[in-house]
């Protein structure tokens, strides 16, 4: 029986090892990095600056004069702009609807996140989709769907594709819609509508191409959202949203619009991954197990226990069934060398919240290059999407 | 302390050398917080790696106000918060543990090697509710005070403290093989 001392020095001193190569090329890579490293902001350096400035009478008289010079640049640009149409936000709204196609790309904490290419039929429905996640090429999760099929490409070293059946009945498929450029503007256009936000449109300058809109929330909800709108064509080109008040707490996401209402390239959404990669098709073939009249608990335990017992007998097409599709090959060239020989106990599953998935301990026997040992695992165990009521099984971490 | 301070100070200057230090003198002991918080190696790996990455990007920036392992560590326990966060997005979550079937075993590329001590204490972690197995992680594996951990969580230095003695006593009965219903406690 393990005291709480011991449970604590457990916790403190449980070894971890790196292995030698990848430690190198890991640090390796940091080091290519240094020379990142990113100066001062020159919001950092601001206040110093201006103090300084301001603590000297010449340079008084300089900031004065330099005030007074672009006040006048700005008396011009509006004299000279004098004879154009003010333009309204309306005008956005009007040129964005109609909806057929944008490619975006969002921002979290002004770092790229997502990027996204979508297709709408005439009543804006969604048709397809194509998501990449990720920053480096080879690392990135890709997400296509369509026809209520959706094609994920897990990157190496994983390499599979997983098929699977997601409907988009209720709209809102991966929270598109909260990227949708068409929405935004409208959402905008409700607020400061409805008195829930002030809207202040900056007209292009000297020093910028874009119209800038900056809209503040006025219903006591703490965000800024600041649009860029290019003054041709009236599309909004990037929305930045800054939610919280304290200046250190500042959460931003920002959406990038690459094209809207482009004609895409098909081939976008064809799922061509690359060769090698490990196929698990949950569409055309039936995957998991039926649930019956097993209550949930009950039907966790059984379709672990079943697959146990398809491996132990060497079946892999079965027990690739029940483990979501996995190929026989696959699981035959993964666990070959193993074999269950007896479970000892299966015990009660402890299911996360609000998500159809459970995790279930198991204590078995095993034979494992002849030899017989006692093993104690924890499987997870999943609803199948697009399928109610069959489940299956994950091995993941049987070694 | 001292010799963080001045690691940092030569960081900022560029210097490649003090980079290495910092790195082979706090690799492990993120590694291992993430893999305690997390349960899962690769996401473990790719959130330190992001951690180092980002430090050095920022390091110009960076004021080093108390100690630079609970400030990594912070950053380690942010990555994995978002990290699950993202995951949890991807609203077929579980079909990511579905692809691990294949991986999960060991990787040609895998980076760390849990010895079977932080095999056993990561999955009895991963029994905990997320809040528990933080202050039980971050007080004994990121050495931080409760006060920083309160601080972490949005939370009173009370609740933080009464979050890890909870999840300490859980991993007691757990880990003494007492069964997993107190976890539903």
């Amino acid at each position: 029986m393990r005291s709480l001392n011991d449970i604590k020095k457990l916790i403190t001193r449980a070894k971890i090892h790196t292995k030698v190569n990848v430690d190198q090329a890991v640090l390796g890579h940091l080091i290519e990095r240094l020379p990142e490293m990113e100066k001062k902001t020159a919001a950092a350096r601001q206040p110093r600056g201006r103090s300084t400035i301001m603590r000297s009478p010449f340079m008084k008289l300089a900031a004065a004069a330099a005030v007074m010079a672009i006040a006048g640049i700005g008396l011009v640009g509006i004299l000279q702009n004098g004879g154009q149409t003010a333009y309204a936000f309306e005008q956005t709204v009007e040129a964005m609807q109609g909806k057929r196609s944008f490619h975006i790309q969002t921002y979290f904490q002004q770092r790229p996140h997502d990027e996204f290419w979508a297709e709408f039929d005439e009543e804006g429905k969604l048709l397809r989709f194509r998501q990449h996640e990720g920053k480096i090429p080879e690392h990135t999760l890709v997400t296509i769907w369509e026809d209520s099929v959706m094609n994920r490409y897990y990157p190496m070293p994983l390499g599979v594709h997983l098929m699977t059946h997601v409907d988009n009945s209720g709209g809102g498929l991966e929270g598109l819609e909260e990227f949708d450029p068409e929405n935004i503007v409208q959402e905008v256009q409700t607020l400061v509508a409805n008195g829930k936000a002030t809207m202040e449109i900056q007209e292009p300058s000297l020093y910028a191409d874009l119209m800038t809109i900056r809209v503040t929330r006025t219903d006591g909800k703490a965000l800024r959202r600041v649009l860029l709108v290019d003054p041709d064509t009236k599309f909004v080109v990037r929305v930045d949203d800054y939610w919280g008040r304290e200046a250190e707490q500042v959460f931003h996401h920002g959406t990038e619009v690459l094209e809207y209402n482009k004609t895409m390239d098909p081939r976008l959404f064809e799922p061509n991954f690359p060769e090698g990669t490990i196929l698990l098709d949950q569409v055309t073939q039936e995957v998991g197990m039926g649930q019956g009249d097993m209550t949930n608990d009950e039907v966790a335990v059984e379709v672990l226990r079943q697959a146990l017992e398809a491996w132990a007998q060497g079946d892999y097409a079965q027990a690739g069934k029940l483990c979501g599709g996995a190929p026989r090959e696959l699981l035959a060239g993964r666990f070959g060398h193993l074999r269950p020989v007896r479970i000892i106990s299966i015990g009660e599953p402890q299911w996360a919240e609000h998500m159809p998935r459970c995790r279930v301990h198991c204590k078995y026997e095993i034979e494992r290059d002849g030899q017989t040992e006692v093993t104690s695992q924890t499987f997870c165990v999943f609803a199948v999407d697009g399928r109610p009521g069959r489940w299956y099984v994950s091995f993941r971490g049987v070694r | 302390m001292l010799e963080d301070r001045l690691l940092v100070w030569r960081l900022r200057r560029g210097s490649s050398e003090a980079l290495c230090r910092i790195y082979e003198k706090y690799r492990d002991d993120l590694l291992r917080l993430a893999v305690s918080l997390s349960n899962e190696t690769t996401m473990a790996e790719d959130v330190v790696q992001d951690v180092f990455a980002s430090f050095i990007r920022k390091a110009r920036q960076f004021r080093l106000t108390g100690s630079l392992k609970g400030y990594l560590a912070t950053c380690v326990a942010n990555g994995v918060r978002n990290a699950n966060r993202d995951s949890l997005r991807r609203r077929c979550a579980g079909l990511d543990e579905a692809g691990q079937i294949c991986a999960e075993s060991r990787r040609p590329d895998q980076w760390v090697v849990l010895s079977e001590e932080l095999e056993q204490v990561a999955r009895a972690l991963a029994l905990l509710p997320y809040e528990q197995c933080q202050a039980v992680t971050l007080r004994l594996q990121g050495r931080m005070k409760f006060r920083e951990i309160a601080n972490f969580q949005h939370v009173p230095v009370k609740t933080a403290l009464s979050r890890y003695r909870c999840g300490l006593q859980k991993l007691r009965t757990l880990m003494n093989g007492e069964g997993t219903n107190a976890i539903a406690e």
